[in-house]
């Protein structure tokens, strides 16, 4: 393949990608082809993956992904009703009182009954690793850029706040250094009245210089909108977060009327937006160098989608596959459609634009260049 | 004290009241439901929360930032949210929101109701963007953090030693309620929903349509054995603690800054043509611009 | 610290498997039980096909799903309910019902018990939760779009009593609410079907998935007929005599033997006629469902190519993530 220039791809691409890839995982209890699907999606964070900071998460999600599974094993084993053929151990049964809401802990502990924990569990590690992965391959700052105008400014002072945390964070470390070769006092109270205080005034007083030049640049100026107009705003957001309001809670009353639910809830978000968009004429803005949506955000696009509609055709066309049974004990399989889920889950690691890499020497950018 | 940073209107306010009782219903929504029929989708509704309640913290943020939020507003918010980003990787174990807390506790105290519920929803979106944990649990926590960030706001005039015990003793509270509210959204997705089996025992699990002192009952069972009763506890200790040694320079830092930003008065733009008789209150400056 | 205790007890487990013999009881048979002890255990397949059958289940079970099991008959809770049954040899099959959360009100296996000698009634408690007296008897049946009031009981009467012996009543509090079906046929011998023609029994709980309904009363409007005939009985229920009654036909394209290909769309007539009636059987050949309820319809499960592929494939994505990261840290 020719060399292709990095570039980093709309965030938008990578989040819809990792949403079909939930949608399929949603699909199946199949351990094995859950996996191979969090293997795909792990494959192309490994080979799409920035080195931003924001980027390097991914064990984190790993880890909290092992511990939900762990979670629901250990909650079937303890407090789950066992009936399985094969038993692998009892536990000492215990009857809480009815303070502790009457809980039964223990009892038998049935492989079936494990398993089906392991089942659920990985479906929703995988789905949490889908997250994961979007949250590594895009970048943050460029979702900021559709922020509705509305809450733009704001949009701004996170704009701020994401540019202004690691320098905090480094002038924190720095300090903590200098007072180290000083052999300052050390210990918690030294690091507040010598550490966080001092960098807590910077940023205060670097606020303050920065209003000013974010002022001479024209930021926080509006057009005043007229009385009507900001009337009619007002109205609309208020009617639409009362409808939202009204349409939650009669949707999750199953005693209110059926026109109470679904529709309200429908009709408030649609004059919340209206209400938002309105109330948004009133900030002027450009966006600067906005992202394109070209070629490769589509290809990224679709392979989600694709994954999700192959794994759509796998239910119906063999839904025992994607929905092993625990009862008797059966090994799961991968089936040929759910394989070919996950190979089109990983097509983005070639279909997406390279991502830079910083050589640390000549050699390695040669290395780079060829891989 | 100088003027309030972010002053929304009295329009605003009502938007935040009707939001606020929204996205409440939103949070404890296992108490709340009952299926008529069937508890298949017992479970469905929050996904459509997870759409829904990003919309409605939208909305209140529109409202409360249409008024006018002036660039030192903007900035000053800007850097605390900053802060606190860069603060939330430091706290051990748990998401590290603790040491958000206090912060947003703290400023929200100084800066107003407003700029605290504002304060709440940047610091935790951008935390999120910095750490990457963006995910359907982030509306829930934008707006839960931003409620702490009100309430500090909100707390009555103390001064010196009652000042720092009555802010340790919200940090304590808020601490718990926000353990509180996003343990039980999440309730349902951690353990599983306990569907029918008469006589069976439900556990832990949440019951949809049974009364609510039933399932709060054994939703605290649920904490408890979870040791998430655990973790809000530790988050309320380690408010308690940060704000009793921390709290008195943090908050002379914050009130420094506060005069020196000077909030109020706020410049109003106007044409050269409007009557300038328009005396300009001790609140506004007005400036007439020659061209338009 | 969790994580390696899965380990080892999945490992264990998965060893065990390989040598594992089916759990099955030891000699149920088909037909109810002849003595007081075993439970007869009746699976009627209603809409899905298949037709009633009966196996007896030796010996004192320890529950309703331990009746199941005893009886050899291939049983398969929901992913997250345990204590529920959703598929029963395999029916509903995955692609009506992905057993993954307990099946909605409107598809269900619904739990029924009767006393031998005695008539169904709608359980109160879910199979796991309940001891079934010695001798009684303990019937499925799919309920397939039918509101709560008016569940179709398992369309085989609960055998005789065993000469000689007292039927073990049910205890207090296990039947839900009102009538129960007013069967006629009786000491019929096993083999005959009859359609119970029940008044309609308000159904409670326990296998209900959802919420617990509560009980409407009772009282019915008039026997009447349910839909629910072995699609081997020939057309039954016919009311005679009086006008306006309606027959529902459950129809059979064959009258002996049922078989479980088709699945017999249902003529849900019920019809409100003074007379009982009680279908007089007139078939008195045992059409019984021949389904071998010891198959799941899931096929052989091994340890076949496909897993291993899968967990090749798996492995090999994983590998090659691990290296390319490691290759990009060595670069930095």
């Amino acid at each position: 393949m020719s060399e292709r220039l990095p570039r980093q791809l709309h965030p938008g691409a990578w989040w819809l990608w990792a949403i079909g890839i939930g949608a399929a995982a949603s699909r199946t209890t199949n351990p094995i082809t859950l996996l191979v699907l969090v293997a795909a999606v792990g494959c192309v964070v490994a080979f799409r993956r920035t080195d931003a900071p924001w980027a390097r998460g991914f064990s984190t999600y790993i880890k909290l992904a092992l511990l939900v599974i762990a979670i629901r094993v250990v909650f079937r084993v303890l407090f789950g009703s066992q009936h399985g053929t094969t038993i692998l151990f009892t536990l000492p049964e215990l009857q809480l009182p009815d303070a502790a809401a009457g809980v039964r802990i223990g009892g038998q502990v049935s492989l079936e009954g494990v398993l089906a924990a392991l089942y659920d569990g990985i479906r929703l590690a995988t789905l949490l690793l889908c997250i994961g992965a979007a949250n590594m391959l895009a970048n943050p700052k460029r979702l900021l850029k559709s922020l509705p105008p509305a809450v733009h400014e704001l949009g701004v002072a996170v704009t701020v706040a994401l540019t202004v945390a690691p320098q905090l964070i480094e002038s924190g470390q720095r300090i903590r250094r200098a007072r180290k070769l000083r052999n300052a006092g050390s210990g918690r109270r030294g690091f507040v009245r010598g550490v966080a205080i001092p960098v807590l005034e910077d940023a205060l007083d670097r606020s303050l210089v920065l209003a000013a030049a974010m002022d001479s640049r024209g930021y926080g100026r509006h057009d005043p909108q007229s009385r009507s107009s900001s009337f009619v705003t007002g109205a609309l957001l208020l009617g639409g977060v009362g409808g939202v309001c009204v349409g939650v809670y009669a949707m999750l009353d199953g005693t209110a009327p059926r026109a109470l639910g679904v529709p309200t809830l429908v009709v408030g978000c649609v004059v919340a937006v209206l209400g938002i968009r309105l109330g948004g004429r009133r900030v002027r803005r450009t966006v600067y160098r906005p992202d394109p949506w070209r070629g490769a955000e589509w290809a990224v696009s679709a392979c989600g989608v694709g994954a999700a509609a192959v794994m759509f055709v796998a239910s119906a066309v063999d839904p025992a596959n994607l929905y092993p049974s625990l009862q008797p004990l059966r090994w799961p399989e991968l089936g040929l459609l759910p394989a070919l889920a996950a190979a089109i889950a990983m097509l983005p690691a070639r279909l997406a634009p390279p991502v830079a890499v910083r050589p640390a020497s000549s050699v390695s950018r040669d290395v780079a260049v060829a891989a | 004290m100088s003027g309030r940073a972010l002053r929304p209107q009295a329009r605003a306010w009502l938007v935040l009241a009707v939001g606020s009782l929204g996205g409440l219903v939103m949070f404890l929504w296992p108490l709340f439901v009952s299926p008529p029929d069937g508890s298949a989708h017992a479970t469905d509704s929050p996904f459509v929360f997870v759409l829904i309640l990003p919309l409605v913290i939208g909305v209140i943020l529109a409202d409360m930032s249409s008024g006018s939020i002036d660039v030192k507003a903007i900035a000053m918010l800007g850097l605390l949210a900053g802060v606190g980003a860069a603060l939330r990787p430091l706290g051990a174990g748990t998401a590290g929101l603790e040491t958000v807390f206090f912060m947003l506790i703290l400023a929200g105290r100084v800066y107003g109701p407003g700029f605290g519920f504002a304060l709440g929803s940047t610091t935790l979106f951008a935390s999120s963007l910095i750490t990457g944990g963006v995910g359907p649990w982030l509306p829930f926590q934008m707006l839960a953090a931003s409620w702490v960030g009100l309430g500090a706001g909100l707390l009555p005039r103390a001064r010196g030693r009652s000042e720092i015990a009555l802010l340790a003793a919200y940090g304590a509270f808020s601490a718990l309620a926000y353990g509180f509210l996003m343990n039980m959204w999440f309730w349902p997705f951690a353990i599983g929903t306990f569907d029918g089996v008469a006589g069976a025992d439900p556990g832990l699990q949440f019951v949809p349509g049974d009364a609510v002192l039933d399932n709060l009952h054994r939703f605290v069972m649920f904490t408890v054995a979870t040791s998430t009763l655990g973790w809000d506890l530790g988050r309320a200790i380690t408010n308690v603690v940060v704000i009793s040694f921390v709290g008195a320079p943090v908050l002379a830092t914050l009130r420094r800054a506060h005069r020196k930003a000077a909030f109020e008065p706020h410049v109003v733009f106007a044409p050269a043509d409007a009557p300038s008789a328009e005396a300009a209150t001790e609140a506004t400056v007005t400036v007439t611009s020659a061209t338009r | 610290m969790i994580r390696p205790l899965v380990a080892v007890a999945v490992v264990a487990a998965s060893s065990s498997l390989l040598f594992a013999a089916p759990a099955t009881a030891d000699e149920w048979y088909d037909g109810p039980c002849t003595d007081n002890v075993g439970i007869t255990v009746v699976i009627d397949f209603q809409e899905l096909g298949g037709g009633v059958n009966v196996r007896c289940a030796p010996g004192p079970v320890t529950s309703g799903l331990d009746a199941l099991d005893k009886a050899g008959i291939a049983w398969e809770p929901p992913l997250r309910e345990p204590g529920f049954v959703c598929r029963i040899a395999g029916q509903p099959g995955p692609d009506r019902e992905a057993c993954g959360v307990t099946p909605p009100p409107s598809a269900y296996w619904g739990y029924w018990i009767a006393p031998r000698g005695g008539a169904w009634c709608y359980s109160n408690m879910g199979a796991g939760n309940r001891v079934p007296p010695p001798g009684s008897v303990e019937g499925w049946s799919f309920a397939l779009d039918k509101s709560s009031t008016r569940l179709p009981p398992p369309g085989f009467a609960p055998p005789a009593v065993t000469p000689g012996t007292t039927p073990n009543p049910l205890s207090p509090g296990e039947c839900s609410a009102s009538a129960s079906p007013t069967t006629t046929t009786s000491p019929a011998p096993p083999a005959t079907t009859t359609t119970a023609a029940p008044t309609t029994v308000a159904a409670t709980t326990t296998q209900a998935p959802g919420n617990p309904v509560p009980p409407a009363g009772g009282a019915a409007p008039g026997p009447t007929t349910t839909s629910t005939s072995p699609p081997g009985a020939s057309a039954t229920t016919t009311t005679t005599g009086v006008a306006g009654t309606t027959t529902t036909t459950t129809n059979a394209p064959t009258s002996t033997t049922s078989t479980s290909t088709t699945i017999p769309p249902v003529a849900t007539t019920t019809t409100t006629s003074p007379t009982s009636t009680t279908a007089p059987p007139s078939s008195s050949v045992a059409p019984l469902g021949t389904v071998d309820l010891g198959d799941d319809q899931r096929g052989e499960g091994g340890f076949g190519f496909a897993t291993a592929a899968g967990m090749a494939a798996a492995g090999a994505l994983a590998a090659t993530s691990f290296v390319v990261v490691r290759r990009r840290a060595r670069l930095e």
